[in-house]
């Protein structure tokens, strides 16, 4: 019980490590394709929280410029796939990715 | 059993539930301000590991900026709750479930018993007093030279101005001139520029580890190539969001 | 240590039983601080307004008018809840707490005084001494959105969504002018910390040149707004814009959108939004007396808060035969409270000024107002900052 109580480096992991599979199962049982992008952020964040685990624990600062990079790119990604998502509603007034399944023609 | 093991707990389970809410959620409203709170717990827990700047720009960023974008684009939207049952009882789900379950029991396997054997590792290979032999113990406070320092003046000092002895010396100096008109001697001159510039160039913030000058001084020596390219991928994202989401003469120009 | 003395003061920071029973209070007073200036603050928009529309303002309840707001906050209280058939309640329920709680969060990390010591234990005055604290004032602040767009969503009435969007682009529109605006003072204190920034503000106006002291205007206090005007104009207009004050509160028009997206909330909920938006302005002003004006620090005094100290330690040995406190500890108190009525002044002049523009300026057009912001504030900010920097680093160059 003391090794679970006092947090160490696998702490972090363990919940990192829980936090990307529910985002892994967000992304293969959803079927709204906003929900997935969201599933998407958050495999990312529990990267990020990986990343930060480890700077602390290796004294070495890089892992947290890693994740001053994973941020940035997570951000820029969610703005391009939410506009793409944008324009597929107004074409197709529909989000639902089993709507654009099968290739038409 | 210290506040910081009862706060990491609590921010842990708080953040597995709203993460498990956001993709067991029919409504999407819901699944994006639950996602914006398990964001904002894990910002919190960067605090808890002494990663300051990194926590804040988590808030900022990701709580504060991308999930408002997610929140407005799914209001916008107006979309229904799902009419059928996430979870419902089919041969693809089960298959989908226990992958995600295959992968979360190898990922907290290695995670929970991998660590003693990475620590080994490290242990091994490099000298203790450089890297933290140790994984269970954190290095607080200073940052090892040998890792991160690229540039020489790494000052130990940790106070931002003078003591206020010297301060008060130095502004009697100058304001308790009795001769204004008569220059300052080169030897007061130089005492004073002395006094001056140790006031200012010493006068570094403490630099912790994860506080802001750390992370700083390795983006903008080691990584500043990245730190540049990150730049421009962020102009081009802006550039093509816009012009995906145009309602006239955008790229998806409907009519 | 023996294990009573363990549990009470703790192996390491904030594991002692001492420091978090302490670190409550100081939650609850700061919370409670806030919530009841508010009454304090709608007392005087409603007279101050009336003064400068040439009327009277509420005078019949209690002695000018001061009763009202316990009226007000009584009928708050016992007014019938209703909630929209449509709304969706949970949201509904939700909105003005999350309106309310980054208003509080970010007025805790803000130094109110300097530290106190009674009986060998020292207490400062402030919650969260952040040592990156004002990028977790304006990250907290950020989250303020989340409750205008439950608002205005859960309400099902489309005035009360068009408000909430505009309010919530406005907002985010102005933090990226806030944040800007102020990373040439930033550069300048080369710190996050607002103690610290509080500290390098103390003495006569004077500045590094090349490693000489340059002592102009030696009349003038070391204030941030005599090193950057232009970035306290941009940051003060964006304190307006972010707290949805007039001349920027197109979301809360009663011309256009009935009441914006809080049109459907009575009684108490409307209440915890006007005691958000008070909060946010307490903050704001708070940030400005902090960042540009000195903070708690008295204006000339060269020492600093040290001085300070030290003027109360020859003179309060007194107060130390009348409470039974040591002399430094009896002028650390009367240090603290010196500091604690300065600030209330500086931050209480801003929060007039608030009031007075409100009742002065007419409103931006929503187009006017976005234009504003992305412009004219953005290209300003950028300029103060590659303005500032080249002079800093002209400023720092030395030949010698």
């Amino acid at each position: 019980m003391a090794t679970v109580m006092h947090v160490g480096l696998n702490h972090y992991l363990v919940l990192s490590a829980l936090l990307f599979s529910i985002g892994v199962l967000g992304v293969l049982l959803r079927k709204n394709a906003i929900v997935i992008l969201m599933s998407i952020e958050l495999m990312l964040n529990a990267v990020n929280l990986d990343f930060v685990a480890f700077s602390k624990y290796s004294g070495n600062i890089d892992g947290q410029a890693m994740v001053f990079f994973v941020m940035t790119i997570a951000a820029a990604e969610a703005a391009v796939g939410l506009a793409i998502a944008v324009a597929v509603f107004k074409r197709f007034k529909e989000v639902n990715i089993s709507y654009f399944e099968k290739l038409k023609g | 059993m210290t506040i910081d093991d009862i706060l990491f707990h609590a921010f842990a389970f708080v953040a597995v539930i709203s993460a498990l809410l956001v993709i067991f959620n029919k409504n999407p409203v819901y699944s994006a301000l639950f996602l914006a709170l398990c964001m904002s717990v894990l910002g919190a827990m960067f605090f808890t590991l002494n990663a300051y700047f990194v926590a804040v720009a988590q808030i900022t960023v990701y709580a504060g900026a991308v999930m408002v974008l997610f929140v407005m684009v799914v209001m916008l939207f107006d979309l229904k709750r799902e009419s059928e049952e996430i979870l419902k009882f089919s041969p693809v789900t089960t298959a989908k479930v226990l992958a995600a379950a295959l992968l979360c029991g190898f990922l907290v396997g290695t995670s929970w018993l991998g660590v003693t054997a990475v620590k080994d590792h490290l242990a091994g290979q490099v000298a203790p007093g450089t890297l933290s032999a140790d994984l269970e113990k954190p290095i607080d406070g200073k940052i090892p030279k040998s890792i991160i320092s690229l540039s020489a003046e790494d000052s130990d000092e940790s106070t931002i101005k003078a003591t206020p002895e010297e301060a008060r010396e130095l502004l009697n100096k100058m304001g308790g001139n009795p001769n204004p008109d008569e220059d300052l001697t080169a030897a007061e001159d130089a005492k004073l520029v002395e006094k001056a510039t140790a006031t200012e160039s010493k006068g570094e913030p403490i630099e912790e580890f994860g506080s802001t000058v750390t992370l700083s001084r390795a983006l903008f020596s080691k990584f500043v190539f990245a730190f540049e390219a990150v730049s421009a991928l962020l102009l081009v994202a802006i550039v093509g969001a816009v012009a995906l989401a145009r309602s006239k003469g955008g790229t998806h120009h409907v009519g | 240590m023996s294990g009573w003395a363990k549990l009470w003061i703790g192996t390491d920071m904030g594991n002692g039983l001492l420091e978090i029973i302490v670190n409550t209070i100081k939650i609850a007073l700061i919370f409670f601080a806030v919530v009841s200036t508010v009454p304090l603050l709608v007392w005087v928009e409603r007279r101050g307004s009336a003064f400068m529309q040439n009327r009277l303002g509420p005078n019949r309840v209690g002695p000018l008018g001061l009763l009202q707001l316990a009226a007000d906050a009584v009928k708050f209280i016992f007014k019938e809840p209703f909630v929209p058939d449509a709304a969706d309640k949970v949201l509904y329920f939700m909105a003005p707490a999350m309106c309310l709680l980054p208003a509080m969060l970010t007025f805790a990390a803000i130094p109110l005084s300097t530290p106190f010591t009674v009986m060998g234990h020292t207490f400062k005055m402030q919650v969260a001494d952040i040592n990156v604290g004002i990028i977790y004032i304006f990250a907290v602040a950020s989250l303020g959105v989340y409750g205008i767009l439950a608002a205005g969503w859960s309400s099902a009435n489309k005035y009360s969504l068009l408000g909430a969007l505009r309010a919530s682009s406005q907002m985010i529109s102005y933090e990226v002018a806030m944040g800007l605006s102020i990373i040439g003072i930033l550069m300048k204190y080369k710190t996050f910390d607002l103690t610290k920034m509080i500290w390098a503000q103390t003495g006569p106006f004077n500045f590094i040149w090349q490693g000489h002291i340059i002592q102009p205007l030696s009349w003038l206090p070391n204030w941030g707004i005599f090193f950057q005007p232009l970035a306290f104009i941009l940051f003060f207009t964006a304190g307006f814009a972010e707290t949805n004050r007039l001349p920027f509160d197109l979301p809360e028009g009663e011309a256009e959108l009935v009441a914006g997206y809080h049109t459907e909330y009575g009684g108490f909920k409307f209440n915890m939004f006007f005691m958000g938006e008070y909060g946010h302005m307490m903050t704001s002003s708070a940030l400005i007396t902090i960042l540009f004006f000195g903070g708690y620090a008295l204006p000339w005094s060269g020492g600093g808060p040290v001085q300070v100290q030290e003027f109360w330690m020859s003179h309060s040995s007194w107060l130390s035969q009348v409470i039974p406190l040591a002399t430094g500890e009896a002028a650390s108190v009367l240090a603290m409270l010196t500091h604690l009525i300065c600030f209330s002044i500086k931050m209480g002049f801003f929060l007039f000024v608030y009031i007075w523009v409100r009742w002065t300026l007419p409103r931006f057009r929503y187009d006017q107002l976005m234009d504003l912001g992305w412009k004219t504030m953005l290209p300003w900010s950028l300029a103060n900052l590659g303005a500032t920097t080249a002079l800093l680093f002209f400023a720092r160059y030395n030949p010698l």
